[in-house]
């Protein structure tokens, strides 16, 4: 357990430096803040549609993936640009247990951008007089969004010297430009996918029509949600073992 | 002795048959073997045909950059896979054996430190990862070892080039390993520093540690150890002992290139020289052969004074560890 753990500690103390930590602290506030000024003008049922808003557009579909394609596309893709992965593989732990290593600890640091981005919505919407009890959800939510992610990016950063660039296209062009377009290829979408586990957790009186709107033709379920992750988990991380054994790309 | 060495061992008896005491390739009691082993990357060749054999002491891979030493050495480590032939260390393949890590130091010559930790977490990860002692004791021991106690607290980030490097070798020693790979270890470290490493080394082969050393500088190397495999073009030139190659670099023809005022004159006037294999007379002066340095020196200024030339340079061309090694590689081929 203890070179798994030294993994884990090492590579969250990479990915939340100061720098980051203060970078993806403000983008995952920017949805709250677009939430205050929207507090300002209304109240009730209007503002449980701007919270639906904002959580769809800037939180959802921009703040969850973007923080979780720089994060975790460095886990393993900086050790490879840096030339450390030789002191990482030369070690007598399996490869099956540093990507599993690796994607834990670039789920966990997006997630902890995902709680302050939810914490931040729920404060602000509280003060507005919404109720908190949608937050728990989005939360939810937020995080299986923040593992599927992490673990398409780990094996983007292991395969692909621009993870990012490759990343961002994928966000921006396929996710949010053409399965907006064909809602049908919903199911490709991890965000959309953390969305409907989302809705299917949120109090049945809160009106989420904008929310519904979003997830094109997926249907709002945890379980779903949550085979989906798994499928992705099991498939990034043989994935990323086969790649890491095959040492010549070391 | 060194011997340009038949990279699969020499035919002893004349009947094809190896014995391992006579090749200077090979050692008694080995640690690693490297049975004909060959790496290439598409049609590129790294290393051909390679057989030897490392043991307790120190061993130098020497030979010029590109020849090949780490990739021979990233072969040793199992982090390329041979494409040709077999490594085993301590018995065990090291592609397919990761247990063998927990007995293996390695010191890349990438700039493969992790900037964002201090020495002495960048110490505590690596024996994390050996699954040994990382105590605060076991940590600052290693971090001694290597004098960098003072700036242990310092992010890696902020170290010079000679510092990393040390940081490296402290992170490679701190599981105690038995086998110690140090892919070019003195590289930026200054004069001061390169005498603590060496002597660290020396006291780890005392223990009776393998250690493993590449360099493409034969003086660094010579202060090191007597025993080196010498690799050009990914073949295995020669192997034996370190004051062999110094000898061998006398025995070598050298080239001198001379500026002369009029080197047509002088040309022939050096031609009267003994120690003269040949002359070629260039733009700006000449190019000579001479099996004697010393010789031609001590007899040039007279020559020029009696062919009424005048030399505004004399400089030896290729007296290179390269040549040595295409000279050794010639007469073994």
């Amino acid at each position: 357990m203890m070179p798994f753990l030294a993994i884990v500690r090492v590579t969250l103390q990479q990915l939340l430096g100061l720098k980051k930590v203060v970078g993806f602290g403000l983008l995952s506030l920017t949805p709250a803040m677009l939430l205050l000024f929207a507090a300002r003008a209304r109240t009730g049922a209007g503002l449980d549609t701007d919270l639906g808003g904002l959580i769809v557009s800037p939180f959802f579909s921009i703040v969850l993936p973007i923080t979780a394609l720089i994060l975790a596309g460095s886990a393993l893709g900086d050790e490879r640009r840096d030339k450390t992965l030789s002191f990482l593989v030369l070690r007598p732990i399996s490869r099956l247990q540093i990507v599993v290593a690796k994607t834990l600890a670039a789920s966990t640091a997006s997630i902890v951008f995902a709680l302050v981005g939810t914490v931040a919505l729920a404060v602000v919407y509280a003060m507005g007089g919404g109720r908190l009890n949608v937050m728990g959800s989005i939360f939810a939510g937020a995080a299986i969004v923040c593992v599927v992610y992490s673990a398409l990016f780990v094996l983007l950063g292991n395969i692909s010297s621009r993870p990012t660039v490759i990343g961002l296209v994928y966000i921006l062009f396929i996710e949010n430009a053409l399965v907006s377009e064909l809602p049908r290829l919903a199911p490709v979408s991890p965000w959309r996918i953390g969305l409907a586990a989302a809705l299917d957790m949120t109090p049945q009186d809160y009106p989420a029509r904008a929310l519904l709107g979003a997830i094109g033709e997926l249907t709002p379920s945890l379980w779903n949600a949550l085979l989906a992750t798994t499928a992705v988990l099991v498939v990034t991380i043989a994935l990323g073992t086969a790649l890491l054994r095959k040492t010549d790309s070391v | 002795m060194i011997e340009p060495t038949a990279a699969s061992g020499i035919e002893a008896n004349g009947q094809g048959s190896v014995d391992a005491r006579l090749d200077p390739a090979f050692v008694a009691a080995p640690t690693v073997e490297v049975e004909a082993v060959s790496k290439w990357f598409g049609t590129k060749v790294a290393v051909s045909d390679v057989s030897c054999s490392f043991g307790p002491g120190i061993t130098g891979v020497l030979g010029p950059n590109g020849a090949g030493k780490t990739t021979l050495l990233r072969m040793i480590t199992g982090l390329l896979k041979t494409s040709e032939g077999s490594v085993s260390v301590f018995g065990m393949n090291p592609m397919t054996e990761n247990s063998v890590y927990a007995r293996i130091g390695l010191v890349p010559e990438d700039d493969a430190a992790y900037g964002f930790l201090t020495a002495r977490q960048f110490v505590r990860y690596a024996a994390e990862l050996s699954r040994c002692d990382a105590s605060k004791t076991s940590v600052e021991h290693a971090l001694g070892k290597v004098n960098l106690m003072p700036a242990a607290d310092r992010r890696i980030a902020e170290y010079s080039k000679g510092m990393r490097q040390r940081a490296k070798v402290a992170a490679a020693l701190v599981n105690d390993p038995e086998l110690l790979l140090l892919d070019e270890p003195l590289n930026g470290a200054d004069p001061t520093q390169r005498g603590v490493l060496i002597s660290l080394f020396h006291e780890l082969a005392d223990a009776g540690r393998t250690i493993i050393v590449s360099s493409h500088v034969l003086a660094e190397v010579e202060r090191m150890t007597n025993r080196v495999i010498a690799i050009l073009d990914g073949k295995l030139a020669a192997a034996g002992e370190i004051r062999a190659i110094r000898q061998a670099m006398s025995h070598i023809p050298h080239r001198v290139r001379i500026e002369v005022d009029r080197p047509r004159e002088l040309a022939k006037a050096l031609m009267d020289i003994p120690a003269v294999v040949a002359v070629h007379v260039r733009k700006d002066g000449l190019e000579v052969e001479t099996e004697d340095l010393s010789e031609l020196g001590s007899r040039l200024p007279k020559t020029a004074l009696g062919a009424s030339v005048r030399v505004t340079r004399f400089e030896p061309v290729d007296a290179s560890l390269e040549s040595v090694f295409r000279h050794l590689l010639k007469i073994r081929q």
